[in-house]
């Protein structure tokens, strides 16, 4: 039995998942090409419009030109993106990739891609159903929250009239339902990791087991997804501010490219959550006592298994 | 039993000279209203039933050449007395769900009402029934009808006494009380109609019911109000206060009174905390302005003069700041100032300003609204550095004080003439004053070169998120990409409908877990934050009002003309662009056309005119003859009177081969004009004839050709042969109705013709300069990558 990683452990789980993802470039290549293919696929015919419209109009490229979006957005409907459709195919390529990343990536030896591809497809029943407690969890918490709680809550804190305590009470609402949610995205990133790491088909089971797991150590999972959201966000503020130089220079190459680093660093950042959940529930199967989960099999296992 | 009623005195000086006309020969200020009307009250408010009791004595003059056997009241206040009145089946579903009990309904009553003639008393009320003469809709009390014992002949004046009680509703939108002890008092009296002309000597009443969005029209008088609140109760009302504040038991009591308006409205509640400060009106008048009325209409300095106003701003405690307190004076200093310099002084003593309180749904109460001498303005907790908020609508509601109160139009019949001169005006005050937002635009700011920021009308102007998100709304996904706003219902509102969610089911579960989110502050980390590309289109950058209008404008450009009932357009957003945006539009389009030393005496003569009068249309486009000429007045004729667009564009510019001089000429063979010409063709895409300015810009020079409207086809050819070309060089740009960087007004990609429903045609040139779509194209491109990696994290 190991010890689970201490707090400072836990913040450095992130930014090593961070390290491991990077350092399965071709893996993460593929998911970075799906999104940057559908993004790509929508946003051309906007630019191709774009351009049409404001390439040969002399007064666009000064400061006059955002009085003409106006025109633009009315004049030609294909600058209005739809973006529901694409949004559940970003939704539905990530449920896929999760098994991938969790199985191959950071394990420290070398998979072939078709392996990364096979293993995403096979776990990706247990994504979904996952997905769909997480939905339902999400609801109820929603529901409990906004529908229950908010009237007896507005009644009990909001003074009437008051402008500063509606926002004051609006503010408290909003943290408490995201602070849930945020709970619940985690919750759902460890639950699928215990399904693959113990290799169970239960999403329900795997939910109870890592709510144990949060309620246990609140604190250092917490800080464990802190770690990580941490370093995301230090990079995509430097390449914000990088990209926002570069559009008002008028480098519109050395934009692109940030914007590719960009559209990378979040798809890394997405694939580190899954090995951050992976750890956790590694430390945290390793941490238990022996026949505390009689008849788990660990990845470890099924490794050998697929070994022999 | 005859009492003596000293106001009506007043009413007896008064001749049939003074008829709310529009005097089309007046050169100046009128001192004086006509004086039709004298309503002297004395009302009590009681805040637990919420219900104002009273009595008037009511003086009526007949200033028509007909005569009339009845009177027509506004009974306004019963337009919140059951959810099928005609006022609330015009508002959306939600204003009809705020009343969920009793006690939130609202109606008026007479309780006695006589006429008092030579010591009779007539009893009127027997006679009294409702009469719904826009919609027909039996359920809407909103106008009665009392037949008099005799006939009302012109020039005669009628004597009334009534007792009556209001029963304030639960307010959502402009009267009615509020949280705590607010209680807007508006619309809340029976109030006479207006008689009019109905040409052949006979007469007719003008008494529309209370709509959704109209309620404005009435004949201007005396109001002498005496008013009893509880005890310590701040007031703001219509008028001036005259003597101490009384005392009457448990009740304060205060008597306003105000010559010269056409309405009366009153605010109280016990939170306010009362700001009072004076503006000067000695030296307020520029030079330029000066020069411009003294050539144009022959105004000395002591016309143009304005006089000193005093002002109370009445805040709710949590808005009483420094900061709050500044901006709100400032705003009211610049409207005074700016609508006194261009249109005449402010005849009235007193303004006050009101904050209005806020619902537990976080609506303002009253926010936004106009009443003689009394504005509602409303502000928010966090305003923005940038953003003109609570200054626009504090404009705006001043604006009306000239453009409602002194100019009275029929707001049911022609809504633009107020709400429409407004949304100009508002703009070009704020033009005018606050020029420190400039240094906040990109590059350097030019001279003549208004810019401003501000939030009043629908169109966010704190970043930009064009893309349509599914279920998006101005409180989901789009605010709070803005980070304006965070609302977790209304976001998860628009997640559901974007998964193919029944609305009903949504809506639900929305109106459930309605609360309106939380604002943001003001901070300039926030800022910073909203504009990276991940987040916004477009940095944020300040937004005129000439082109915000114009972009709500081109929303629905056609759908109905500007000029007619409220209650007839084809929709909300009609009544909307054709009240707000569209006449702001065409108003800008007229100051540029006929520019501004004949722009502002001719608005200034027509309110001269129309001041204390019922003006219409037709007496603007009159003075639009007198001082732009026959084509300016054809063109507002069109602008205003009909759908028709303005639309000129570059149809084509080609580089054709010009043919070899081979074969029989008549006057030489030897034709040396050999090479390519440009062709260029101008075309007139809209319905509206206008003469229309072309620029050619070339390698050398550039060159403006007039394509004037008499005899306008639907397009012009302009051909540029090789000589030409020689000459000049290569043609580098065509502009159609070029921008001019010397107008006052806002400097833009239009030239004189804002109304131009396509811009992007405007212009052409030969060397494409893709800057503009290539900062747009990657912006969106980040844009959209990090909408799909959100949705990929979720997933």
């Amino acid at each position: 039995m190991s010890a689970f990683p201490n707090l400072v452990g836990c913040l450095a789980i992130g930014p090593k998942a961070i390290g491991r993802v990077l350092l399965s470039p071709a893996k993460v290549g593929i998911p970075v090409l799906a999104v940057a293919i559908v993004s790509f696929l929508l946003v051309l015919p906007v630019w191709r419009a774009v351009a049409e419209a404001l390439d040969h109009h002399p007064l666009a490229g000064d400061r006059f030109g955002r009085f003409l979006y106006a025109d633009l957005e009315r004049l030609q409907p294909s600058t209005n993106l739809s973006l529901g459709a694409s949004m559940l195919a970003s939704m539905l390529l990530w449920s896929f990739f999760a098994g991938g990343v969790l199985v191959c990536v950071g394990k420290g030896k070398r998979r072939r891609f078709d392996e990364f591809i096979g293993a995403s497809a096979r776990w990706l029943l247990r994504s979904i159903r996952c997905w769909v407690v997480f939905a339902a969890l999400l609801a109820l918490w929603s529901w409990l929250l906004l529908g229950v709680a908010k009237p007896y809550l507005e009644a009990a804190l909001v003074e009437v009239g008051n402008e500063g305590s509606q926002e004051r009470f609006a503010l408290g609402l909003n943290v408490t339902w995201l602070v849930g949610f945020a709970k619940l995205w985690a919750h759902r990133r460890l639950s699928l990791a215990h399904m693959i790491v113990t290799d169970r088909r239960s999403a329900l089971l795997a939910c109870m087991h890592t709510a144990l797991l949060i309620v246990r150590r609140p604190l250092r999972t917490l800080a464990a997804f802190l770690g990580l959201f941490a370093v995301w966000a230090l990079g995509l503020a430097v390449s914000g501010m990088g990209l926002e130089r570069l559009l008002q220079a008028e480098h519109h190459g050395l934009a692109l490219a940030v914007g590719v680093v960009a559209l990378v660093w979040y798809q890394v950042a997405i694939a580190a959550s899954w090995l951050v959940a992976r750890q956790l529930v590694e430390h945290d199967v390793a941490a238990r006592p022996a026949g505390e989960e009689a008849g788990i099999r660990t990845q470890r296992d099924l490794d050998r298994t697929e070994a022999a | 039993m005859h009492r003596t009623l000293p106001t009506f005195a007043l009413l007896s000086l008064c001749t049939l000279a003074g008829a709310q006309r529009f005097d089309a020969s007046r050169t100046g200020l009128p001192e004086r209203s006509a004086k039709v009307v004298s309503y002297t009250m004395r009302v009590r408010l009681d805040p637990v039933t919420k219900q104002v009791t009273g009595t008037q004595q009511i003086g009526y003059r007949n200033i028509t050449r007909g005569r009339t056997n009845e009177l027509r009241w506004h009974m306004y206040l019963n337009a919140f007395r059951n959810l099928r009145s005609t006022h609330l089946r015009e508002s959306d579903a939600a204003a009809r769900e705020r009343y969920k009990t009793k006690i939130e309904f609202g109606e008026v009553r007479f309780l006695r009402l006589t006429s008092v003639d030579h010591g009779r008393e007539h009893d009127l009320l027997p006679g009294l029934r409702w009469v719904q003469p826009d919609d027909g809709n039996p359920d809407d009390r909103t106008v009665c009808v009392v037949p008099l014992p005799g006939t009302l002949e012109p020039g005669e004046t009628i004597h009334l006494e009534t007792e009556f009680v209001a029963k304030l509703p639960k307010a959502y939108r402009r009267t009615g009380w509020g949280p705590g002890n607010f209680f807007m008092v508006a619309q809340w009296f029976p109030k006479l109609g207006v008689l009019e002309d109905a040409g052949s000597g006979k007469a007719w009443w003008n008494c529309h019911q209370f709509h959704a969005w109209t309620e404005f029209f009435a004949d201007y008088g005396t109001y002498d109000v005496t008013i009893e609140t509880p005890k310590g109760w701040p007031v703001g009302a219509t008028g001036k206060l005259v003597g101490a504040v009384a005392s009457s038991g448990e009740y304060d009591v205060r008597r306003f009174v105000q010559q010269d308006v056409h309405d009366f409205a009153w605010v109280t509640d016990p939170d306010y905390v009362e700001h009072r400060f004076t503006f000067v009106g000695a030296n307020q008048i520029s030079p330029r302005m000066r020069a411009i009325f003294g050539k144009a209409l022959g105004h000395g300095p002591q016309q143009l003069e304005l006089t000193d106003v005093h002002v109370r701003v009445l805040l709710h405690p949590e808005h009483d700041s420094a900061e709050q307190r500044h901006r709100h004076q400032r705003a009211v200093e610049t409207a005074i100032q700016f609508y006194g310099e261009r249109f005449g002084r402010y005849p009235y003593e007193t303004l006050t300003v009101v904050d209005p309180a806020i619902d537990d749904n976080g609506d303002r109460l009253g926010g936004g609204m106009e009443y003689p001498t009394l504005i509602t303005c409303g502000t928010r907790l966090y305003p923005h550095r940038r953003q003109l908020r609570p200054e626009g609508v504090t404009v705006h509601e001043f604006g009306h004080q000239y453009w409602y109160g002194l100019s009275g139009n029929n707001e049911f019949q022609e809504s633009w003439l107020d709400e429409g001169v407004c949304s100009y005006t508002e703009g070009r005050a704020q033009d005018l004053a606050y020029h420190e937002l400039r240094a906040t635009e990109e590059g350097a700011p030019a001279v003549g070169d208004p810019v401003f920021v501000t939030s009043f009308g629908p169109v966010s102007v704190i970043g930009r998120v064009p893309a349509t998100l599914a279920g998006s709304g101005s409180g989901g996904w789009a605010a709070a990409t803005r980070l304006e706003r965070i609302d977790v219902p209304c976001m998860l509102r628009g997640v559901s409908t974007l998964f193919g969610a029944s609305p009903t089911w949504v809506d639900r579960v929305d109106k459930d877990a309605e609360f309106r989110g939380v604002l943001l502050p003001d901070l300039p980390f926030l800022d910073y934050l909203r504009d990276l590309p991940f987040l916004t289109y477009e940095r944020d950058l300040p937004q005129r009002n000439l082109y915000s209008d114009r972009a709500i404008y081109l929303g629905a450009p056609s759908k109905d003309p500007v000029v007619q009932p409220a209650w007839t357009y084809l929709d909300r957003q009609s009544y909307r662009v054709n009240s707000y945006q569209r006449p702001s539009t065409i108003l800008s389009t007229l100051e540029r056309v006929m520019g501004p030393d004949q722009w502002w005496p001719c608005l200034r003569r027509f309110h001269e005119r129309a001041r204390f009068a019922h003006p219409t249309t037709e007496d603007f486009l009159r003075e639009v003859r007198a001082f732009g000429g026959a084509a300016a007045e054809l063109l507002a004729r069109d602008l205003l009177l009909t759908t028709k667009t303005l639309d000129y564009g570059v149809e084509s510019v080609e580089r054709v081969a010009d043919p070899k001089a081979f074969g029989r000429f008549d006057d030489t063979e030897s034709n040396d004009e050999r090479g390519d010409a440009v062709v260029v063709k101008v075309r007139r895409f809209g319905d509206i004839v206008a003469p229309v300015v072309v620029r050619f810009v070339f390698e050398k020079e550039s060159v403006d050709e007039v394509w004037p409207s008499e005899g306008q086809g639907a397009w012009r050819g302009f051909r540029f042969g090789p000589s030409v070309l020689a000459g000049r060089g290569e043609l580098l740009q065509v502009l159609v109705d070029p921008p001019d960087a010397t107008r006052e007004v806002g400097y833009g990609p239009a030239g004189v013709y804002v109304v131009d429903t396509n811009l992007l045609n405007n212009a052409w040139q030969k060397i494409p300069n893709p800057s503009a779509s290539r900062r747009r194209g990657l912006r969106v491109w980040v844009y959209v990558n990090t909408v799909l990696s959100f949705f990929g994290a979720i997933g």
